[in-house]
């Protein structure tokens, strides 16, 4: 699906220059469910904005489907993750104003697609993640599980092939964090290759594959049994 | 001035010199302003010298008093009093009555005291009766109506003359109460823009300041006293703006009386008044600006504000805001539909067809002086020579120069028939010609006929025989069935039926006066006793060099007048100054108005595009393009000036409907001005957000979605 060659990260202030990620080399498969772990600081987010192509590496190459996209220009970037690529955010990050559907059927918006089958297919995903007799409501009236299952199904409805999920449960209760979590993995039995960042091991032990990211470096993988 | 002795005694004037006692009651006195006085005799005393004045007969006056210069604000204004007399009001023509005596010829300012409680609606409903009793019968006999349907006397108490009066009598340019309460409305609707502004932009930012809201609350502050601090804070800078403004008008007094040619002061230190109107401007303003954001603020919850990580209040979506927006822009768009419709109206005015060549003529304005329609025979003679000149007339009206008359004709000496009010043109030869106005049936006036010249048969003979020319207007007013039609009818003078026109030819209308009148049913005859204007077509472009062998001439004529000339183009466009005058103000303001508003949808612009950062970020990590971001972003500010422009539309309509229908012939109005307005403040409001929009529709997502 994926491979980071010798890819690193800085950023450069006025004076500092700070190594986000260092010489990382990281190979993801079609269908795999991939945790990442690691201290505050460590790199995770700056490597999952990389992988999910909000951010460009300072070196090295990133191929994703066999395409070296490192150094694509925003536009192109964004047409590629709006065609592959599903997001799930630890605050959810729905839009206030809009209602659980429109908020859904944003990630629909910018693909052409006619308006009866955005419709149709946002009904659908809706129905899977359970959360359609809440169509009509505003983010703020749903249960923070509930608005993370919104966020789940707006990952989904463009059939992405991979989601990213930046600790997806971090504002959520064990309960529905779990709830959450067998989404995700059922999302992963049905062919989604998912990338998970998490602070939770118990989380993590969902993934079959765990990389732990220690100052900019992979530092470890452990590979897992299906649970 | 020419003054009853009188004014002396009515009016209080600082004698600087001399004696206001008896001064107006010798023919040969003159009282002198301080400016003139130093203009002629320095700072030498004036009383006892002699002045030299040529109206009225030349003449040499006695210097009597020296009075102060009348202040700028009063309407009364004179350099120079003579005493009344008649030789300055000769008769216009041999036999007629002089200007005192000429109950056709009203030009006076007449002043009653009244004694202490008189009623004067009640005096003035005593005046019919009074015209009636004192009007000779001989002006009865000839308009053959009551005098009292004829004239009417109008009361204006001294403090209104300056905005209430009629267009013409007081001495110095009147106000005019109408343009005042406009501009007034329009600077009222200006200052509405800036408080809606503010209050837009301080409960916008509001969010800012809840921090400081909740630790106020905190450590014990009550609603009451966070109001006092907020209201306290807006009327601050009422206060400063208020003294930001006076130094503006002060500073910018003098440029707005050149552009109003008005003389403008403003006395602060006596005017308890206008000190007084100032600072309750300055309350009223501060509350309607202070009010509601104080309010606001102070009603913010400290536990929501503390707990909230940007110490900002989610709540009210900006229902209001938007709706003030909407008002302001839609001021905005009215006053420049409004400037647009004036200008397409002046515009018109200006190039309208008027029925004559108004172009390359030049007219010499007459001095005042008793002899000069003679000795303009001479001038005239020399005129006719000069290589440039094309066409040489005289006139007793030009066009854009005054001089107009009426009379009354009828179209036989029957009693039944009735009389029909015609405007009267005395003209030479040539005139038709010189203003190129086309004759659409029959002749121009000729030497070859002896009969277009007007006999006058002697002083006590009333009969008057001449051929005459009338306009297309004055030959349905007459009711003839067409031009050719009226040629060889004769009508007759109703004032004197023995006198007898025959006419002899049809010209076109003309526009003699400003577009706002219906053009006059004229009455052309060659009447050579009162040709006062004479006036020349000159070769394009030769005008100045005719205008300095004018010069010449003159001085050798009329060695102690000075020349006079005006531009016939020049004439007419004066009678849209005062037109051109608001179009300018009003541009001014309509742009003050575009100004303000626009600084406040910035600071608008850039608080919601704030807000809606983590959407945007959102759309972007969704796929959305920038050109979508940039829609999505505009439309939000498209919206509100959209349904400014519905809303503003109908208000200028009517308001400039009104407008136009004072103008006789008008432009049509269309949707384009308005569509012009609407489209610009779009452009305007696109260019105020659009760096902001650009700037957020570029923006990376990551920083939007990474901090929550």
């Amino acid at each position: 699906m994926l491979k980071l060659h010798n890819l690193s990260k800085y950023y450069r202030t006025d004076e500092v220059e700070t190594v986000a990620l260092d010489n990382v080399n990281i190979e993801i498969e079609s269908g795999e469910f991939v945790a990442i772990m690691g201290p505050s600081g460590c790199g995770k987010s700056t490597l999952l904005n990389i992988v999910g192509m909000l951010d460009s590496p300072s070196e090295g190459d990133y191929i994703f489907m066999g395409e070296n996209v490192a150094g694509y220009p925003e536009s192109k970037l964004s047409n590629i993750r709006k065609q592959n690529i599903g997001f799930i955010f630890q605050s959810f990050n729905l839009i206030d104003e809009l209602t659980v559907e429109e908020n859904i059927e944003l990630a629909l918006l910018y693909h052409n697609i006619p308006a009866s089958e955005r419709r149709e297919r946002v009904a659908k995903v809706m129905d899977k993640v359970g959360i359609a007799h809440r169509a009509k409501h505003m983010p703020s009236q749903l249960s923070g599980g509930q608005q993370q299952r919104v966020a789940v199904a707006r990952a989904v409805v463009g059939d992405q092939a991979m989601i990213l999920a930046d600790e997806p449960t971090g504002n959520l209760d064990s309960a529905h964090g779990q709830e959450v979590m067998e989404m995700l993995q059922s999302l992963n039995a049905e062919g989604t290759t998912i990338v998970m960042v998490t602070h939770s091991p118990a989380h993590a032990d969902y993934a079959r594959r765990t990389i732990n990211l220690f100052d900019g470096h992979v530092v470890t993988e452990d590979l897992r049994a299906a649970v | 001035m020419i003054a009853d002795p009188a004014l002396l005694t009515m009016f209080d004037f600082q004698v600087l010199e001399g004696s206001l006692d008896n001064a107006l009651s010798r023919p040969t006195n003159v009282i002198l302003s301080r400016s003139l006085a130093q203009k002629y005799f320095g700072n030498t005393p004036a009383v006892g010298q002699t002045v030299f004045l040529t109206q009225g007969g030349d003449e040499t006056f006695n210097v009597v008093a020296v009075v102060e210069d009348i202040p700028a604000t009063s309407h009364l204004d004179f350099d120079l009093a003579v005493p009344m007399a008649p030789r300055y009001f000769v008769p216009t023509a041999p036999g007629r009555a002089n200007g005192l005596e000429n109950w056709g010829s009203l030009s006076f300012l007449t002043y009653i005291e009244f004694k202490q409680g008189v009623n004067v609606a009640a005096f003035a409903q005593q005046m019919p009766a009074f015209l009636d009793r004192h009007v000779p019968d001989t002006i009865r006999e000839i308009v053959k109506i009551a005098p009292s349907e004829l004239f009417r006397m109008q009361f204006i108490p001294l403090p209104d003359i300056h905005l209430e009066s009629p267009a013409s009598g007081t001495t110095r340019p009147s106000g005019d109460i109408e343009s005042i309460y406009a501009f007034l409305g329009i600077a009222i609707l200006i200052m509405a823009i800036a408080i809606i502004n503010f209050i837009n932009l301080s409960t916008a930012y509001a969010s800012r300041r809840g921090k400081e809201v909740a630790v106020r609350k905190v450590v014990g502050a009550k609603k009451s006293d966070l109001m006092v601090q907020f209201l306290g804070e807006a009327g601050l800078m009422v206060v400063l703006a208020l003294l930001l403004g006076l130094v503006l008008v002060e500073v910018t007094l003098p440029w707005y009386g050149t552009l109003t040619a008005k003389i403008l002061q403003i006395d602060f230190a006596n005017d308890p008044l206008l000190l007084m109107g100032l600072a309750g401007l300055a309350v009223v303003v501060g509350l309607g600006a202070g009010l509601y954001p104080a309010f606001v603020l102070s009603h913010f919850k400290p536990v929501v504000m503390l707990k909230s990580s940007s110490g900002s209040v989610e709540g009210n979506k900006g229902g209001l805001r938007w709706f003030l927006v909407v008002v302001q822009f839609a001021i905005s768009i009215g006053l420049i539909a409004a400037t647009a419709i004036l200008y397409a109206q002046t515009r018109y005015a200006q190039t309208k067809e008027l029925g004559f060549d108004k172009e390359n003529v030049l007219v010499v304005m007459p001095n005042g002086d008793a002899r000069f329609s003679q000795t303009s025979e001479q001038l005239m003679e020399r005129l006719k020579r000069y290589p440039d000149v094309i066409d040489v007339t005289k006139s007793s009206a030009v066009p854009g120069g005054g001089g107009q008359a009426n009379t009354t004709v009828r179209l036989s000496d029957a009693e039944t028939s009735e009389p029909i009010p015609l405007r009267t043109v005395n003209v030479d030869f040539n005139f038709f010609e010189t203003l190129k106005m086309p004759i659409v049936a029959g002749r121009s006036f000729s030497e070859e006929y002896s009969g277009d010249i007007t006999v006058d048969f002697g002083e006590n003979d009333r009969r008057e025989q001449s051929n005459a020319i009338i306009n297309v207007r004055a030959v349905r007013m007459l009711g003839f069935a067409s031009a050719e039609d009226a040629i060889g009818k004769t009508i007759l003078h109703s004032r004197n039926p023995v006198s007898a026109l025959t006419i002899v030819g049809v010209v076109a209308d003309a526009h003699f006066q400003s577009l706002r009148t219906e053009i006059d049913p004229d009455l052309y005859r060659i009447d050579r006793r009162n040709l006062i204007f004479p006036s020349l077509r000159v070769k394009a472009g030769r005008d100045t060099q005719v205008l300095a062998a004018i010069k010449n001439d003159w001085k050798e004529l009329f060695p102690n007048a000075p020349l006079q000339t005006l531009y016939m183009d020049e004439g007419l466009d004066q009678l849209y100054a005062q037109d051109k005058l608001r179009g300018m103000m009003l541009g001014t303001f309509a742009s003050l108005a575009v100004l303000v508003s626009c600084l406040g949808l910035l600071g608008l612009s850039s608080f919601t595009i704030e807000q809606r950062t983590k959407e945007i970020g959102l759309r972007k990590v969704m796929g959305a393009s920038m050109p979508n971001i940039m829609r999505l972003l505009l439309w939000q500010f498209t919206k509100p000036v959209l349904i400014a422009n519905v809303i503003a539309w109908p208000i200028v309509w009517y308001f400039m409907g009104e407008w136009l229908s004072g103008f006789a012939y008008r432009i049509d109005m269309d949707l384009l001005p308005f569509a012009l307005a609407g489209v610009f403040a779009l452009v305007i409001a696109w260019f105020t957000v659009g760096l902001h929009v650009l700037k957020t529709a570029k923006s990376s997502p990551i920083n939007a979605l990474r901090y929550e």
